[in-house]
């Protein structure tokens, strides 16, 4: 009796860690099968929206059954949420290392200010925009603290520009792609046109424009037309991206 | 990699600054064969009246030419002269150059005597400065054929020597060494390519590109020393012959040979002057040429210039390299060889489990870095670890530097994880044995994740290729947006917002202000009129004009009661003030009626002083509670 109870009691919970789409994938990581934790993990950003810890457990999922494109897409994706992620950068860089495709180069200024991510940025911008405003009010109602109001707003108004600048420099373009499946950039979008240069798996283009099928993207000082499919946004169109 | 180094001797010898003694001295350059030109230097220091006579049994001596320099060092000029000569011995045995003696303006000076040996038969110089620069002495030519030329281990015009700091090595361990090429001045240098050894047991590394030149004196003479500096590192086991070479090629000119000595006679086949002008030479008995059977080259102290490609070789050294013994070797030794220090980062912030730490580990000191290696912790109770990753920084001398090591390691559980000492061993050829370097224990207090699991250890398993970072059990905060904030229309709205709030805010300000202003400006106003008016009052109370009195007295009262009530002051009568202030205004109604009856011709029975007082005490009662 005491035994049925117990395997009921065992059933259910495992019933229901596994309706956690999120505790199935890692289930499926840890016991090598990385595929099935790749569709969980798709799920559990599905169903909860968009999370760091999830993308990292995705890219590691996809890395592990060779679809780099994919993973480093996933790692950038978690690095928007959380720049200062070592755990991800780690991965990310290693998973580029290991499909062959160069670490980003990145000026001084720019890694400085990925210290903070741009939602970061962006929220400090917004608070000195506030105070910039507040002060300008005050400066209005209360004549007699124009100088110091004044001086107030000033300061504001330049970390609010600041803070702007900062989060638009750090936030990732938003015409950023990921070369998910390696295909060859050609010179019109057409399938038998001339070839423009391979991309990469988990090379990173910038897309200048989309036509029916075809995307014209931007490899560095390479141009070329890549199947729409080939490519998958950083950020994407829709959110959350797999529902 | 062709160089060219050129050593001008004038140039240089006006250069270079004179280490030499004061004085006189004498210096026979090459060696000397029987009936073969040597060169003989006298230099001297100061002023010369003259080239000083030389005689020496058993040879001709020639005089070829002269340099002088002067040199001037904070503001003090000294004058150094070099007269150069041509010796021929007549044959071979020994030769004695006996003392020059030199008149000076400080006095006469005189030279040391020379002694020196005559062969029988031609070879080429040795160095002058044989064992003098070098580390061996006596170089002797070799004629060994090389691609670059003739092999020599120094000439008059060049040599070159390799300085070894020390002489016993280990195997894998690296010493700084530093090569120099010396090209005397007149010499004309083109490097063929770099230094390099002349065994395989040995390599030179980190060769500086370009030496590096300067200008010194050696016994006198001035050179243009050309210095590389490298790293030598043993192969293997050995105790050999070490040596440097320098394939260059070598432009100069040869001391002029007295066959082919040219006077101006020979030249122009007779005296030009001789003939040309007979008994009436404008010279009269002082032809310049006639009476000199001058040498042209020595006029300018050139011989015939020679060019050669040759392989300069330094002297010998002896170098025995050892292997480092078997005997006390510790199983994580790795080949480094030096001194060195070992010391570790703890890592920052809070430990979570499941959360990436990063430990830096540090190895400074002298040595061959590129044998640091394997500085990494294994995974440990509580701990999973990753491959580290290394990054060296040299440091301003060669071999100096730090090598850091950083690991990163995740805890998988929580609670307090001990990460042990690492651990580092090097052979340290000063105290001729193995050291073995750690690192202090550290001791960390993990907390569990934000998501309140802890790490599953088969989680190691959630990533197939090695050094990537294990999978996170807590699924983390979820947005709904990845967007980042600054691209949302949102966020641009919202800031819109929050102006239109501040521009309307500002504007309610300052509407609220503008009617203040206006009521103040408007009471200003009414201030000053009511003045005027009761000026005008006084001025016609002390002038007893009645009418004007009242009129003034009225004029003040509706321009005070005017403001309150909003009107015109002329249209308010005794009417208004009786209507609306009823028995409050009688007084002003008086006033009124006063100064409509003056119009007319009616008298008033009070003083006009009264009425003063009257009027402002109402006018002062109106703008207290109008």
């Amino acid at each position: 009796m005491i035994r049925r109870l117990a395997i009921s009691a065992l059933l259910i919970f495992t019933a229901t860690a596994s309706a956690d789409p999120f505790v199935a994938g890692n289930a499926a990581a840890a016991h090598g099968d990385h595929a099935t934790a790749a569709t969980s993990f798709e799920r559990t950003l599905a169903e909860r929206g968009w999370s760091t810890n999830a993308l990292f457990d995705l890219g590691n999922a996809y890395a592990s059954t060779g679809q780099r494109g994919l993973a480093i897409l996933a790692y950038e994706r978690a690095l928007v949420l959380s720049p200062r992620d070592t755990a991800v950068a780690t991965n990310l860089a290693h998973t580029r290392e290991a499909a062959g495709i160069a670490q980003p180069m990145t000026s001084r200024t720019h890694a400085q200010l990925s210290r903070l991510s741009s939602d970061e940025w962006t929220w400090i911008a917004l608070a000195a925009v506030l105070l910039a405003a507040a002060a300008m009010s005050a400066r209005a109602w209360w004549p007699s603290q124009r100088r110091r109001t004044g001086a107030v707003a000033v300061f504001g108004a330049a970390i609010a520009v600041l803070g702007f600048g900062a989060a638009l420099e750090v936030a990732p373009a938003r015409s950023a792609a990921v070369v998910v499946h390696p295909d060859t950039a050609r010179i019109a979008p057409v399938a038998g046109a001339e070839e423009a240069f391979p991309a990469s798996e988990g090379e990173t283009v910038q897309i200048e424009q989309q036509r029916s099928d075809y995307v014209y993207v931007r490899d560095g000082d390479r141009y070329g037309w890549l199947p729409a499919h080939a490519l998958e946004r950083v950020l994407p169109e829709r959110a959350p991206a797999h529902t | 990699m062709k160089y060219s180094l050129v050593a001008a001797a004038a140039l240089g010898a006006l250069a270079l600054p004179t280490f030499a003694f004061a004085g006189a001295r004498a210096q026979l350059a090459g060696s000397l064969a029987a009936g073969q030109p040597a060169q003989l230097d006298v230099t001297v220091d100061g002023e010369v009246s003259g080239a000083p006579d030389v005689h020496v049994p058993g040879a001709r001596v020639q005089l070829n030419g002269q340099m002088s320099s002067t040199q001037i060092v904070n503001g003090a000029s000294s004058q150094q002269t070099k007269f150069i000569y041509s010796v021929v011995p007549d044959a071979a045995g020994e030769l004695d150059i006996p003392a020059i003696s030199v008149a000076t303006s400080t006095g006469a000076q005189t030279t040391a005597p020379i002694h020196a040996t005559v062969s029988s038969s031609p070879r080429p110089s040795p160095s002058p400065f044989s064992g003098s620069v070098g580390a061996s002495p006596a170089p002797a030519t070799t004629n060994a054929a090389a691609p670059t030329g003739r092999v020599i281990q120094s000439s008059p015009h060049a040599f070159i020597t390799l300085d070894v700091p020390t002489h016993k090595l280990v195997v894998g361990q690296a010493v700084p060494v530093t090569i120099r090429a010396y090209f005397r001045a007149g010499t004309s240098a083109t490097l063929d390519g770099a230094p390099h050894l002349t065994t395989d047991a040995f390599t030179l590394s980190n060769l500086s590109d370009k030496p590096a030149q300067t200008q010194v004196q050696l016994r006198g003479e001035p050179y243009l020393q050309a210095t590389w500096t490298a790293l030598l590192s043993p192969a293997k086991p050995s105790t050999g012959k070490l040596a440097v070479e320098l394939p260059v090629e070598l432009a100069y000119r040869a001391a002029p040979r007295p066959a082919q000595h040219r006077t101006m006679r020979d030249i122009f086949g007779a005296d030009p002057f001789g003939d040309a002008f007979g008994s009436d030479s404008p010279f009269g008995d002082s032809d310049p040429f006639g009476a000199m059977d001058m040498d042209i080259d020595s006029m300018f102290d050139i011989g015939p210039m020679q060019q050669e490609q040759v392989t300069l070789r330094g002297p010998t050294s002896t170098v025995t390299v050892i292997e480092p013994p078997d005997a006390g070797k510790p199983a994580d030794y790795s080949g480094a060889v030096g001194a060195f220090s070992l010391s570790v980062d703890p890592p920052t912030g809070t430990p979570r489990v499941g959360e990436p730490l990063t430990l830096a580990f540090h190895v400074t000191g002298t040595g061959n870095f590129d044998r640091v290696t394997g500085i990494a912790l294994a995974d440990a109770t509580g701990m999973k670890t990753y491959p580290a990753k290394a990054d060296f920084v040299a440091g301003t001398t060669p071999l100096t530097g730090t090598k850091t090591f950083t690991q990163t390691i995740v805890p998988t559980r929580a609670g307090t994880v001990e990460v042990p000492a690492a651990t580092f061993s090097y052979f340290d050829p000063a105290k001729h044995a193995y050291v073995t370097a750690h690192t202090a224990p550290l001791s960390l207090t993990v907390v569990a994740s934000p998501g309140g699991g802890a790490a599953d250890p088969g989680l190691a398993a959630s990533v197939r290729e090695p050094g990537m970072l294990p999978n996170r059990v807590d699924p983390g905060e979820p947005h709904a947006e990845l967007m980042p904030l600054v691209d949302r229309a949102s966020t641009w709205l919202g800031v819109a917002g929050i102006l239109a709030a501040t521009i309307l805010a500002i504007l309610i300000a300052w509407s609220r202000r503008s009617h203040r202003i206006a009521s103040v400006l408007a009471s200003r106003r009414v201030d000053r009129e009511v003045a005027r008016a009761t000026e005008a009052m006084q001025r016609a109370a002390d002038q007893a004009d009645p009418v004007a009195f009242f009129s003034a007295a009225r004029t003040a009262l509706q321009t005070r009661l005017a403001s309150t009530w909003h009107t015109r002051a002329d249209a308010i009568t005794a009417h208004d003030v009786a209507a609306r202030l009823g028995d409050r205004g009688e007084t002003i109604r008086e006033v009124f009626e006063h100064a409509d009856g003056m119009a007319y011709g009616a008298p008033t029975t009070e003083p006009l002083e009264y009425w003063d007082g009257i009027v402002r005490a109402e006018l002062a009662h109106l703008e207290v509670s109008p």
